[in-house]
């Protein structure tokens, strides 16, 4: 059977239009996550639906909604419990992990389901996407992007500098809880595809990747889109040619771009020092004198073993002009 | 009008005073620095004043408004210590832009307004040529500086400064300096918490220096009515700055006992 005979499975083409949506959601939400430091964030919620796929199992319900249901709940108690200073971001996450992965098998077992059931819920599987999984997953992601593009002035200042953010008026503590939220909702629509103990990686990995090729903070979302939407596609139909499951597959193909975007840009920087000073317009002093104060966290991974990365920095100025940031 | 009018600040942090009863004042176009050694509170009162820690005791009025009920932030441009801001990639141009979300209704694109708003902002710190570098890639001057422009975007009447020379070297000092010099002469009132004056000082028109939460001194520098002000003024006709650096440094010292 080729790859097109298995596409004209209606499965088949549900599992890649949710791969599809999963690629262009996950970064999205992802690149706040990122800049807020809470790489992990995407994971600890992952546990948590967990939890809510347990309950469906237990309930006889739709696995989809109810995890999506139960995992807003706990995102939104947990930040919750941070914002009033009864848990720390570090403690919170850990409460995540372990209470929801323990509830969920917990609630497996009761329902008379092993790990075993429970496995296609962890790791993704193609077949499983239902026709009425679809509708939701579309409907939701929609409200999720429209949230995350329309209100990204907002949720970025937040992301940069909650202390300013609230001395510029904003609502801090609820635009935090609008972060989480689209982080729950965004891990529970991918559990199908990428699975929940690895959808973690795609709202992560691909901003890592586009931080290497994206000179600025609106460029990263679009290139971590394109990127996530680009592993998820190819990740699908990879998994559906060599019968691997979806969600590793599409997970390494995510890490397999972000090696290569890192590579490139550590090549592209060695072999472009001299550009610096014509790049630099200001008087020379700065450059030659300073170096950068402190890289940012999220590319610490990719760059704090190119000492010289100021000067990179400072070629790479082309490629953020590239994009159209007003 | 007061443009900061606080009386009585108590605040408690983890159960400790941190503030024990401080009257802050800042009156238009003044610039005020908030002085003292480590753990003195002066951080604690400038975030107090602005809402950013919860106070036990005491009134803060901001413009008049009490801060509880006080809206027009767009009036405020704060500039934090540089280590609280999570850069990313985020240009300097990005950067500077989210100073104009006071004035920004939601989903709406930047205006003409705004565009300019954030032209004249980096105009002011002297970043136009580098708005579009990435924030992490900067020296700390030049970030010091994008976050004065980011404080400057909403076009404020107040600007409130969390040791801004701290980490600098003199060359970015002295640039920042001027900076400030320019956002003096253009009618701002200025609140800075410095740990020491450094080139600052000819500047302020008025030292609030603490001491374990209390006020000690709060008056123009030159005229303090102790002996080591008395002392160091001998110096300062040879040496204006590193004179009353010295004063300065003294007061904090003994603030810090």
């Amino acid at each position: 059977m080729t790859l097109a005979d298995l596409f004209s499975f209606g499965f088949m083409q549900r599992a890649l239009i949710a791969a599809l949506i999963s690629g262009l959601l996950c970064p999205a939400v992802g690149t706040y996550i990122v800049q807020r430091r809470l790489s992990l964030l995407g994971d600890g919620l992952g546990h948590v639906a967990i939890a809510g796929v347990g309950l469906a199992m237990l309930t006889g319900t739709a696995p989809l909604p109810v995890a999506i249901i139960v995992c807003l709940v706990g995102a939104l108690s947990i930040e919750l419990l941070r914002q009033l200073g009864h848990a720390t971001a570090d403690v919170g996450l850990a409460i995540l992990f372990y209470g929801g992965i323990s509830v969920g098998l917990l609630l497996a077992a009761l329902a008379g389901q092993g790990a075993g059931t429970l496995s296609q819920y962890l790791f993704g599987s193609l077949i499983t996407v239902t026709a009425g999984d679809i509708g939701l997953i579309v409907a939701l992601a929609a409200v999720v992007l429209v949230v995350g593009i329309g209100l990204s002035p907002q949720l970025f200042s937040v992301c940069v500098d909650e202390d300013y953010a609230r001395t510029q008026g904003l609502p801090v503590r609820l635009l935090n809880l609008v972060i989480v939220a689209m982080a729950a909702i965004t891990v529970t629509l991918s559990m199908r595809t990428v699975g929940l103990l690895l959808v973690s990686a795609l709202m992560v990995v691909p901003v890592a990747a586009a931080q290497n090729l994206a000179g600025s903070f609106r460029a990263t979302i679009g290139v971590a889109m394109v990127i996530g939407v680009a592993v998820g596609g190819g990740g699908t139909l990879i998994s559906a040619a060599a019968d691997t499951p979806s969600g590793p597959t599409i997970v390494v193909a995510a890490i397999v771009v972000f090696a290569l975007a890192a590579g490139g840009s550590a090549v592209h920087r060695r072999r472009h020092p001299k550009l610096v000073d014509a790049a630099e317009p200001a008087p020379g002093r700065h450059v030659v004198a300073e170096v950068p104060e402190q890289i940012g966290a999220a590319a610490v991974v990719l760059h704090d073993d190119h000492v010289d990365y100021l000067i990179g920095g400072h070629r790479h100025a082309p490629h953020g002009d590239h994009y159209d940031e007003h | 009008m007061d443009i900061v009018n606080a009386t009585g600040l108590e605040v408690f942090l983890d159960g400790t005073p941190v503030l024990r009863g401080i009257d802050l004042a800042v009156h238009e176009s003044e610039t005020v620095a908030l002085l003292g050694g480590n753990g003195s509170g002066k951080t604690t009162t400038l975030r107090a004043v602005l809402g950013l820690v919860p106070r036990q005791a005491g009134d803060v009025s901001l413009f008049g408004t009490p801060l509880d009920s006080f809206h027009t932030w767009a009036r405020i441009g704060y500039v934090p210590q540089r280590g609280a801001v999570n850069v990313g990639n985020a240009t300097i141009w990005e950067l500077v832009a989210s100073g104009r979300l006071p004035h920004r209704r939601l989903f709406r694109p930047l205006t003409p307004t705004d565009n300019a708003a954030i032209d004249d902002a980096l105009a002011m710190v002297g970043l136009t040529d580098l708005a579009r570098q990435p924030m992490m890639h900067l020296s700390g001057g030049q970030r010091q500086r994008a976050l004065i422009a980011r404080a400057l975007a909403t076009r404020p009447d107040l600007i409130v400064l969390d040791e801004p020379l701290a980490g600098l070297d003199t060359a970015s000092q002295d640039e920042l300096t001027d900076v400030l010099e320019r956002l003096k002469s253009a009618g701002l009132a200025i609140l800075v918490v410095l740990h020491e004056l450094g080139p600052f000082q000819p500047m302020i028109d008025r030292g609030v220096v603490l001491r374990q939460g209390v006020v000690i001194h709060d008056g123009p520098l030159q005229s303090a009515d102790g002996a080591p002000a008395h002392e160091h003024t001998h110096h300062h006709d040879d040496h204006p700055t590193s004179g009353l650096n010295a004063w300065a440094a003294g007061l904090a010292r003994e603030a810090g006992r």
